[in-house]
């Protein structure tokens, strides 16, 4: 194994080198879950194209870190292309920032590398949004920085800055909802992690694997994307004195912009942004100076071209069998979004219709549609739109948030329709849903006197315990719902849940439940400040 | 003619086992930061995952060198050799495989590769098959054959404590954007193809294990059962009675997996699997 305090330029240039093959390798499979900003399936091959660019400017051999770091990162400048390929070129250039004259590069360098690089490809963008390429390097510099305060070398500082890469593109569905509808992985958070885990092979001193990163969600349904007025993608370079990058950019959100990118210094600058119409974006630019690299694409067009080719599946097949549920609450989005679910967000006041059911069943663009009412009073609006579309949607009768859970958890894409819906609804069935709340009125409800303020348990809708405090009728309802031999208590906490809760209720249930295993998690429903599944 | 047999550490055969058919196991690597230990040899399955959760960074993997390799080669042909044949674990996963090639140029006899497809005793039982069948006087080409057929009837299903280890070696080929990371969901996994495919994700462990039973007994005629565990033996003596009692004909092979294996399942995983019996396509000889 290669150990060693101080990497060399040349070592650097060997992991840029490394990196460029690797996101060769993977750019088609990057390419082909790029729905964010655009669907048009050309991140992996604008991100490559941009690091190419930088790396043409390197020398054959590169004695000092600093200066082959600077060569690179104005050739990222002037040759990226795309909005993820301009984003690129920013943290190249942050990178580049953070070791300038430095001859070679310490663990502590590496981190301030990745740290600026991160810092620069946010400033980069006038409106950051997360569970992108920036959220992605965020993570992985951290978590070197992390690594890093630990004590550790470059070699196990860029390792953990690779697996937390990882494990945040796989995050990002959770922070895009564009992403978790058409159930992907971001593009270019992908492409950051592959470069980095190039980048580290390439800095051990290993070769590339011979197998290419398998993608979640390869094969991704257009139908399901939503790609409304994209007009042209307009790139170019603007050569001048004193570029203020600042006014352009607030000139080009003026003209109806988007996507905007103006990076670079004062005297080289490109910009980046999608317009329906480019001339506009031309004029504002040359008033800063003279353009050269004008690049205009249709994008409309190159979605569609896109979307033709995909339509013949090389390797991978959409899987047959969807998953559409009711979260009432952001919590259950989430947690039903990872599971594969298109969600469906609902409060007292607006059930979800059959309507909504329709088309958000076919937004998932599936075979065949299952569907998660996860309330009783939702029940009918989903087997109405089972009617309407015969033959394509089955209601499973879910009548609480838990039992949905519990279903969705069993769902899966792949296989017999019959056996998926007959194992989630098993696991439905071996789910019971205590829900706590308290009473709005003195009644009394399934033989229990309670007054208003009460709280109250509620087992599979029946109540079952009134106490003076919440947690004392939480315990009170799972002492009845848990029957011998319950695995597992998920606890779902409201969105009127006391913030201190979750710590606190999974100590009070392993107390009174010793050996059951108990999980509380973020469900942000209404009315029910906990709602606990129990199997 | 004496043909001899070469796997790796990640077969999960017990220095007896490998000892008593034979067998030289090269071992990889599992490192901890810069520390380096040989799989098997400087560090053990129950000190791995006792030292386990302690650390704070993860631990990675290293495949052999192919200087260990050549060494090991080297060793056989002194003891007589005539010929060679290495079954790795699945090189999707691993250079492994690569690294036995490269260690194999220039050497006296020849070396055949398998391609197991397999991790743990889904590659095990195969290359203790291999080895009867050496010993049994069969030519390289045709312990390579039987090898390759039992790889074919194998079929390996796995379940796991928890996703992280998987998630963070990044081994999980498909079915990763359903297992979600909110929640403790159990996955269950199948080795595909060489790939690691999940195919089924389950709410708890103990209806996860009733889970791969399931797989395995809708698997038949079956020759060989096994299962394997990384820190949870009872599970073991559970999978094992079941498979007893769902083929009570066929020998059951258990194991634990080891440190390499151990980096990318984490504790608390658990395998089992079933080789199908051979059939029309398999190879004319067998040992018996």
């Amino acid at each position: 194994m290669v150990q060693y305090a101080r990497v060399t330029g040349d070592q650097v240039l060997d992991a840029f080198r490394l990196a460029e093959g690797w996101l060769a390798a993977n750019r088609e499979g990057i390419n082909a879950i790029n729905v964010y900003p655009v669907p048009d399936g050309d991140t992996g091959t604008n991100m490559l194209l941009t690091w190419r660019a930088a790396l043409q400017a390197a020398p054959d051999d590169a004695p000092h870190a600093g200066d082959l770091l600077a060569a690179c990162s104005r050739a990222a400048l002037l040759g990226a292309r795309g909005n993820s390929g301009v984003i690129l070129s920013q943290m190249i250039r942050g990178l580049a920032e953070a070791s300038a004259g430095q001859p070679d590069l310490d663990a502590a360098g590496i981190v301030a590398g990745l740290l600026g690089a991160s810092q620069t490809a946010y400033d980069a963008v006038s409106a950051p949004v997360e569970g992108t390429m920036l959220t992605v390097l965020r993570d992985a510099a951290q978590a070197a920085e992390a690594s890093l305060r630990e004590g550790h070398g470059i070699r196990s500082v860029f390792e953990a800055a690779v697996i937390e890469a990882f494990a945040s593109v796989e995050r990002t569905p959770a922070l895009l909802p564009r992403l978790r509808e058409a159930g992907v992985v971001d593009s270019g958070g992908l492409g950051v992690a592959i470069i980095l885990e190039g980048m580290a092979r390439g800095l051990a001193g290993e070769p590339l694997p011979e197998v290419i990163r398998a993608i979640s969600g390869a094969a991704v349904d257009l139908g399901g994307v939503e790609h409304e007025g994209h007009g042209y993608c307009t790139e170019f370079i603007i050569f001048g004195a004193s570029i203020d990058r600042r006014a352009l950019q607030d000139e080009l959100a003026t003209l109806g912009g988007d996507s905007i990118l103006v990076v670079g210094d004062p005297a080289t600058v490109h910009v980046h942004v999608h317009m329906e119409d480019p001339g506009p974006a031309l004029s504002a630019g040359v008033r800063h100076g003279a353009l050269s690299a004008v690049k205009i694409e249709n994008m409309q067009a190159q979605h569609e071209e896109w979307a033709r080719g995909r339509d013949e599946p090389q390797d991978a097949h959409l899987p047959p069998l969807g998953l559409v549920a009711v979260a009432p609450g952001e919590g259950f989005a989430r947690l039903l979004g990872e599971m594969g679910a298109v969600c469906i967000g609902q409060d007292a006041d607006a059930k979800a219709s059959a309507g909504e059911f329709v088309r958000a069943a076919r937004r998932a663009g599936r075979e065949h549609v299952f569907l998660l009412p996860n309330d009783k009073d939702t029940l009918m609006a989903a087997e109405q739109a089972a009617r309407e579309a015969p033959g394509f949607i089955t209601v499973l009768p879910s009548i609480s948030a838990a039992a949905g859970m519990a279903a969705a958890i069993a769902y899966w894409p792949d296989g017999d329709r019959a056996e998926v819906a007959a194992r989630m609804t098993e696991a439905m069935a071996a789910v019971r849903t205590v829900e706590v709340s308290r009473s709005v009125r003195d009644a009394t409800v399934d033989g229990i006197r309670v007054s208003q303020g009460d709280a109250i348990a509620l087992l599979d809708g029946r109540l079952v315990a009134r106490a003076q405090e919440l947690e004392g009728a939480l315990l009170a309802g799972l002492g009845q719902a848990a029957r011998p031999g319950a695995e597992i208590v998920t606890v779902y906490l409201g969105a009127e849940a006391p913030e201190d809760a979750a710590v606190r209720i999974a100590e009070q249930i392993r107390a009174a439940h010793p050996g059951v295993e108990v999980e509380v998690v973020q469900g942000g429903q209404p009315h029910y400040p906990y709602v606990l599944g129990v199997e | 003619m004496t043909v001899r047999i070469v796997t790796d550490s990640t077969s999960d055969l017990t220095a007896e086992r490998a000892r008593e058919l034979g067998v030289t196991v090269v071992p990889l690597s599992v490192l901890f930061g810069e520390e380096a230990l040989l799989d098997g040899v400087d560090i053990t399955a129950e000190q791995f995952f006792r030292r386990l959760p302690r650390e704070t960074a993860m631990p990675t993997t290293a495949q052999p060198s192919a200087g260990a390799f050549k060494m090991a080669y080297e060793a056989l042909i002194t003891e007589g050799a005539t010929a060679i044949v290495s079954c790795h674990l699945s090189a999707a996963l691993s250079g492994t495989l690569e690294s036995a090639r490269q260690g194999a140029e220039g050497l006296s006899v020849p070396v055949l590769f398998v391609d197991s497809k397999q991790v743990s005793l889904g590659l095990g039982v195969g290359v203790m098959e291999a080895a009867r069948a050496a010993q049994a006087g069969a030519t390289a080409e045709q312990v390579a054959a039987v090898a390759t057929d039992v790889f074919r009837r194998t079929h390996s299903y796995i379940t796991l404590d928890t996703l992280e280890y998987l998630r963070r070696g990044g081994r999980m080929s498909r079915g990763r954007e359903v297992l979600g990371t909110l929640l403790n969901v159990k996955p269950v996994l199948e080795i595909k193809d060489g790939l690691v495919e999940a195919i089924g994700k389950i709410r708890t462990k103990q209806k996860a294990i009733e889970d791969l039973l399931n797989r395995c007994s809708a698997l038949r005629p079956v020759q060989y059962t096994f299962a394997v565990h990384a820190t949870t033996p009872d599970e073991l003596a559970y999978i094992d009675d079941r498979m007893r009692g769902l083929a009570p004909e066929a020998p059951f092979y258990s194991g634990r997996i080891g440190p390499v294996i151990g980096v990318h399942g984490g504790p608390g995983t658990v395998g089992a699997g079933v080789v199908t019996a051979p059939d029309e396509h398999s190879p004319a000889f067998l040992p018996t």
